[in-house]
């Protein structure tokens, strides 16, 4: 028997005579040109009025621009196979590098004596929604400078330039602007000291590699499966598959605490390790300095390293999403309420780091070299010897629809006292799955664990706690659950007058549409349950948050065309709780 | 320059680079207009194609910064606006009509049982399919023609239309059903593993 999509298939590959794409060409030709001349133009404006106000930033524009668009090209135009060689001639360099890592020696640093370390940055900051609301064209680039000092003790001091924000449109500087941000990031540089008992895990910029293993295999398992248990790696592209690549590129490019000549050995093995590296051979970065490329690339993009051969140092990263705390540049550019803005109103973005360049080598300098205001934290006691003890369990979404999946899943734990929410100062897990399993190593004690999760509006779903009672040495089963919160709107659909035996003859559907259309079936952006769905029956619908218009329409029976809507829209507003509708109709025959 | 025909270049890239050089969007086009152009010939008639074509390449092009550059691959996204230029091109070509009543608007009632006995018995497969298509609920030609043409997922299908994946599957169903009642073939076949009979539409294959 021929199959109804293998005749539908070959109907649409059936070719339509000769196919002549340049009437369509040339009108997008058209359209790119009037584009190019307005973008031209309008730069020229800008820079008039620029070039009155802030002469200085004019200047620096234009060559952000350029490098911008160098960048790009140089990160499209990279061979996915390699240019020079795949995984395999990847692997080889990489352990080569990883074998001079090793022969460096770490400065040692006496009394006082600070290891400072700048970095050249250029990020492209974007936020796509704010509040329930998505917003077009708010991007624009940040170039700035991190400097952190480092002192024998891992305690780390950190300062980070940036200046002021560059558009490549006055429409992206409107948007940026009405989005309540800044084009001149306040609170310039913006500072931060860390104490190496407070390194991450725990949140801050600086990353302690100290308990991360030495063993290659399994750094390199870690970081593919992000499972380090430093929740700034883990959480990095959390969603993407292949993020060992720039997880392991984050501990190069830092700050980081506790990484050895033996650790960055192991990491640059490690790499070897991970496949899908591609060696692009010699390359210069944005700063002149000479290297060796290798390249990743992921869901997101092409990622490149630059590295120094002789040393493992990193010369140049391009392209790598920056993870969210990163050198806090971005959150200097957010207007203070109660200017609306995603502070205010919620919301998500991202960052992505253009280029970074190391400035030189890391030099020994005299703590008189911390700028003023700075200070070294002062040396702690040593903590005391904590045995960790494995707490585990089950994690659910009840009521979750059949198939649910979600990969921002997440087991938290809080300490007992203190509010329970995601950002106490406990711990968590990587992601969880929807009905699966997870396990933590946690201090003995009293804590409360639960499970939150993300949903597909960014809207996080947390559930109510535990407490969990640790005791030292024996591991401790604790199950977590959070119930799902959706659909959006459900209720019971009802249709008076159907002739007898409708509902095994025809069929019921309900539509939503956006409040901003017209209501119809089939509307623009519009969402529809029409799955089993019969007079007096339950219907449910996913709706993201904002205002809906709800209504039903029927069709009298299969193979008649046409679908028949009676009644008014019922309009809800929604968001992450569920609504009833109830929705009538009376039948009003074929 | 990124090279047109790389297929190691992922059209998100090329999209981004378009940002600051909108030439780079022409990369686009050379890469995907031949089969947008055969899918919109499938859907409406010749002459118009070039129109739609068009249409949906500068409305691409104009709409590329709202394009979502996690994801590699633009034909979910090209072909959502392409369904949507369909869709107002039909639009207004039905209100055009229907004020100079030459033709009835889309989708009126109609036997198609009947049709199927009497009209659609033709010695040429593949214009049966055609005839057939024409009868098909709207909503799942969508689906069903973004199946068997550029061969998309469920899932890309449903960022294509903005509608959810459940929802693809099952006008994916219903459509099946249709057509195949319509081409009359009969007995059943396999929809995600499950057995459904082309007299029953009505299905919960979800």
């Amino acid at each position: 028997m021929t199959d109804d999509l293998e005749l539908l298939s070959r109907y649409m590959d059936e070719p339509d005579g000769p196919v002549d794409l340049d009437v369509a060409r040339r009108r997008l030709r058209a359209a790119i040109k009037e584009d190019t001349d307005q973008t031209t133009s309008n730069s020229g404006t800008l820079g008039s009025r620029s070039r009155k106000r802030r002469p200085r930033v004019l200047a620096a524009i234009s060559g952000v621009a350029a490098a911008l668009i160098v960048a790009l090209l140089l990160v499209v135009t990279v061979p996915g196979g390699g240019q020079h060689g795949g995984s395999a001639a990847a692997a080889t360099e990489l352990r080569a590098i990883a074998g001079n890592a090793a022969a460096q020696s770490a400065p040692i640093l006496g009394q006082g004596q600070l290891l400072q370390t700048e970095q050249r940055v250029s990020l492209e900051g974007q936020i796509t929604q704010l509040g329930s609301k998505s917003i077009p064209n708010v991007r624009a680039v940040i170039d700035g400078t991190v400097t952190s000092w480092t002192d024998a003790s891992d305690d780390v001091c950190v300062s980070a330039t940036s200046g002021p924000a560059q558009f490549a449109s006055p429409v992206n500087e409107a948007a940026w602007t009405a989005a309540g941000l800044v084009v001149n990031p306040t609170h310039q540089p913006s500072t931060s000291c860390t104490s190496s008992g407070d390194a991450s895990p725990g949140g801050g910029g600086v990353i302690d590699v100290t308990g991360l293993t030495t063993s290659p295999p399994s750094l390199a398992h870690e970081l593919e499966t992000g499972t380090t248990q430093i929740p700034q790696l883990d959480q990095l592209m959390v969603n993407n598959q292949n993020a060992g690549f720039e997880r392991a590129a984050f501990l190069l490019i830092g700050p980081t605490v506790g990484a050895t000549p033996t650790f960055r050995a192991a990491l640059y093995d490690a790499l070897a390790d991970i496949p899908g590296i591609s060696y692009l051979g010699g390359m210069t970065t944005h700063s002149g300095a000479s290297g060796v490329g290798f390249s990743f690339r992921s869901d997101v993009g092409t990622s490149v390293l630059i590295v120094d051969p002789s040393s493992g140092s990193l010369l140049e990263a391009q392209n790598f999403q920056s993870p969210l705390s990163y050198g806090g540049v971005s959150a200097s550019y957010i207007a203070p309420p109660p200017t609306a803005s995603i502070l205010t109103e919620g919301g998500s973005g991202g960052t992505i780091i253009r280029w970074l360049d190391p400035v030189g080598a890391p030099a020994v300098v005299d703590a008189s070299a911390l700028p003023a205001g700075l200070t070294m934290p002062t040396p702690s006691a040593p903590p005391a010897q904590v045995t960790l003890t494995t707490l585990a369990g089950k994690t659910l979404i009840t009521g979750a629809p059949k198939g649910y999946s979600n990969s921002s899943v997440y087991v938290q734990l809080c300490p007992a006292g203190v509010k329970y929410e995601p950002a106490c100062q406990g711990q968590m897990t990587a992601s969880v799955p929807v009905d699966g399993s997870y396990s933590l190593k946690v201090a003995s004690g009293s804590w409360n664990v639960g499970m939150y999760y993300w949903n597909k509006y960014g809207q996080q779903v947390l559930g109510m706690p535990v407490s969990v009672d640790v005791q030292a040495g024996r591991t401790t089963h604790q199950s977590v659950e959070v119930a799902y919160q959706g659909p959006a709107v459900s209720g019971v659909v009802t249709l008076t007058g159907a002739p007898k035996g409708f509902a095994e003859l025809g069929y019921m559907g309900v539509q939503a549409c956006p409040t901003s259309v017209q209501f119809e079936i089939g509307c623009a952006g519009g969402t529809e349950a029409y799955e089993s769905i019969a007079p007096g029956s339950n219907f449910s619908l996913d709706l993201a948050p904002g205002s809906w218009n709800i209504g039903a329409y029927y069709r009298p029976a299969p193979g008649v065309a046409g679908n028949t809507y009676t009644g008014s829209p019922t309009s809800v507003v929604t968001n992450s709780e569920v609504h009833h509708v109830n929705v009538a109709m009376a039948y009003q025959g074929p | 320059m990124a090279d047109p025909e790389d297929s190691r270049t992922p059209d998100a890239d090329l999209i981004r680079l378009s940002f600051d050089d909108p030439g780079q969007f022409a990369l686009i086009f050379e890469r995907h207009a031949g089969a947008l152009h055969r899918y919109l010939s499938k859907r409406s008639n010749h002459s118009n194609v070039d129109d739609l074509l068009s249409d949906t390449f500068i409305a691409a092009f104009r709409g590329r910064r709202n394009y979502d550059l996690t994801f590699q691959d633009a034909r979910p996204w090209l072909y959502g606006i392409a369904s949507n230029t369909l869709r107002h091109h039909r639009r207004s070509e039905v209100r055009r009509l229907s004020h100079e009543g030459e033709v009835r608007p889309e989708n009126s009632c109609e036997d198609l049982a009947d049709r199927v006995v009497t009209g659609i018995v033709e010695r040429d497969e593949l214009d049966r399919v055609r005839r057939a298509m024409e009868l098909v609920d709207d909503r799942f030609v969508d689906v069903l023609m973004l199946i068997a043409g550029p061969a998309l997922t469920y899932e890309e299908i449903a960022r294509a239309l903005d509608i959810p994946v459940g929802t693809v599957r099952s006008r994916a169903s219903r459509g099946r059903a249709q057509l195949r009642e319509l081409l009359g073939l009969t007995g059943q076949y396999e929809h995600d593993g499950v057995t459904t009979s082309p007299s029953q539409p009505k299905d919960d294959l979800q």
